[in-house]
């Protein structure tokens, strides 16, 4: 997917849909590492059950438009799986994630972007994401409609997907994640994508030595996971100022002497 | 909407200046001189917070702080707390806006970082050092600074008189400078600069001592981001400040409240 284009949806709508990101025996790679996970209880920490995971946070099919939404200061606040049973009334009511922060005009800004991506379809009568297209451009304030089922938001869009499709979703846009009626559980791993000038989930000192050494590794990973800038390269860009490694690093302007 | 503790008249001068001068009690600004002084002669001025009691309780200063926390809102916390010793000839600092390199955001009509430059020293009244363009933190992002040699040559910009035991609050996105120290004594500045909880700070790790002091209080441990509890750790886009009327920052405006709808059980026909 273009990425420019890609961005372009995503600015008009709230979020943007990545048909078929996984396939393959990537996506049975995953959908086994997820099934592992699952079984040992730790789908919150996906990072320390398989390297696959790893991978993830910067994938092709989805990371150039992940970055082209967020910026060149992306990076990942938390990844990690959920399952919603078959046939729960499990759902959460429409909402919007980022509605009581302070400080920032949210109609106007990217302050926080999740991607998720499907391990199993997700029928019309499954657990479906669903979003009103266009109200992460409504003003702070607009209220949400006092209504009682999911179905009576007016001019929702309800995502039924395929393994291995992905969304991305504006942290601002109404969305809701409706009853699971369907046979089939659903299977979805978030990730949560912000600014390097934000705070994760994450201290870098928690992962296992493993995984720091992969993180460490490559430029965007380290920045991705807020990992110190190596000290041999004498680098002394701040938190506030880390950008993705093909691009011009950050000056700050000053004029007048 | 609440907007804290700040007067009508004050509110109204920051959203149209982006910056306010405010007059602190004289009590605590000898104690804050000889600190300096200390830290300065053992080069810690970038350390301020391990360097005396007095840095830490400044970031909840009974005269600035409650307006800080009415501008930014109730999920205050400190970014940073550095000093700055500017000896006759000092060099000046060019234009520039602090949160520019913060992408994703609207700035114009966002607040996220709030500075106080803290004065130890009175200045000659015609030299004061820090100089701002008001109403300049509403100006679009890519709008370009002129082409200007002189940090005095900036059209529309004032440099606010300040003396000794003023606190200037700049609005993160404010053009602002500091002028060359044209004066012929040492100015002495205590910059520090206020954001939200869920943004990084860039405060020097804690000593033992000092964690100790700020722990014991609720808004000490928001502000320098301390804290042993571990769920309040996980909530941190959500702290609050105790004991002051709640904020929700500025620009004044309505905010959705937190609220779900729609999770009636009945079946998705």
């Amino acid at each position: 997917m273009d990425p420019q284009k890609a961005r372009a949806a995503y600015d008009a709508q709230g979020y943007v849909y990545i048909p078929g990101a996984l396939a393959g025996d990537l996506l049975k790679q995953v959908q086994a590492a997820f099934d592992r996970a699952a079984e040992k209880k730790e789908l919150q920490d996906l990072l320390h059950q398989d390297d696959l995971f790893l991978d993830l946070v910067d994938h092709p099919a989805w990371f150039p438009v992940v970055r082209a939404v967020v910026g060149d200061d992306v990076q990942l606040r938390y990844i990690r799986g959920g399952i919603v049973q078959p046939n729960t009334d499990s759902g959460s009511g429409w909402h919007c994630d980022l509605s009581g922060l302070n400080g920032v005009y949210l109609p106007d800004s990217v302050i926080m972007t999740k991607l998720f991506v499907y391990l199993k379809d997700v029928p019309e009568n499954g657990s479906c994401l669903a979003l009103v297209a266009g109200s992460h451009r409504y003003d702070l304030g607009h209220p949400l409609p006092d209504i009682d089922a999911h179905e009576a938001m007016s001019h929702h869009t309800k995502m039924i997907v395929k393994a291995g499709d992905a969304v991305l979703m504006n942290g601002y846009t109404w969305h809701a994640r409706f009853h699971n009626r369907s046979d089939t559980p659903r299977q979805v791993i978030e990730s949560s994508y912000i600014h390097t000038w934000m705070k994760t989930q994450y201290q870098f000192e928690d992962f296992s030595p493993h995984l720091q050494k992969r993180i460490l590794a490559c430029h965007n990973r380290r920045q991705l996971f807020g990992a110190p800038v190596p000290e041999a390269t004498n680098d002394q860009t701040t938190d506030w100022q880390r950008r993705l490694e093909d691009c011009p690093p950050y000056r700050p302007v000053e004029v007048g002497i | 909407m609440h907007i804290g503790t700040l007067t009508d008249a004050q509110r109204l001068d920051f959203e149209a200046r982006g910056y306010l001068v405010l007059n602190t009690r004289a009590d605590t600004l000898a104690c804050l001189q000889s600190a300096f002084d200390r830290a300065a002669q053992q080069n810690r001025l970038h350390d301020l917070p391990n360097q005396d009691d007095a840095f830490l309780h400044l970031a909840e200063h009974p005269d600035f702080f409650p307006s800080v926390y009415s501008i930014l809102s109730d999920d205050v916390q400190l970014c940073s707390i550095t000093g700055l010793h500017l000896p006759p000839a000092s060099p000046g600092r060019g234009w520039h806006r602090e949160v520019a390199g913060l992408l994703g955001v609207h700035h114009p009509i966002s607040t996220l970082c709030l500075q106080v430059f803290f004065h130890l020293d009175d200045g000659p009244e015609d030299e004061p050092l820090l100089t701002v363009v008001p109403g300049s933190h509403r100006f679009k992002s890519d709008l370009p600074f002129p082409a200007i040699t002189y940090i005095e040559d900036m059209p529309h910009s004032v440099a606010p008189p300040t003396k000794a035991g003023d606190a200037l609050l700049v609005h993160g996105n404010l053009w602002q400078a500091r002028r060359r120290n044209r004066s012929n004594t040492s100015r002495r500045l205590l910059e520090l600069t206020y954001i939200h909880c869920w943004m990084r700070q860039a405060l020097p790790p804690l000593s033992a001592a000092a964690k100790d002091i700020v722990l014991a209080s609720h808004n000490l441990s928001q502000l320098f981001g301390v804290t042993d509890d571990v769920a309040r750790a996980a909530n941190y886009w959500h702290l609050q400040i105790e004991g002051y009327p709640p904020s929700t920052g500025l620009p004044a405006r309505r905010f959705s409240p937190l609220k779900v709808v729609g999770k009636g059980t009945g079946p998705n026909t």
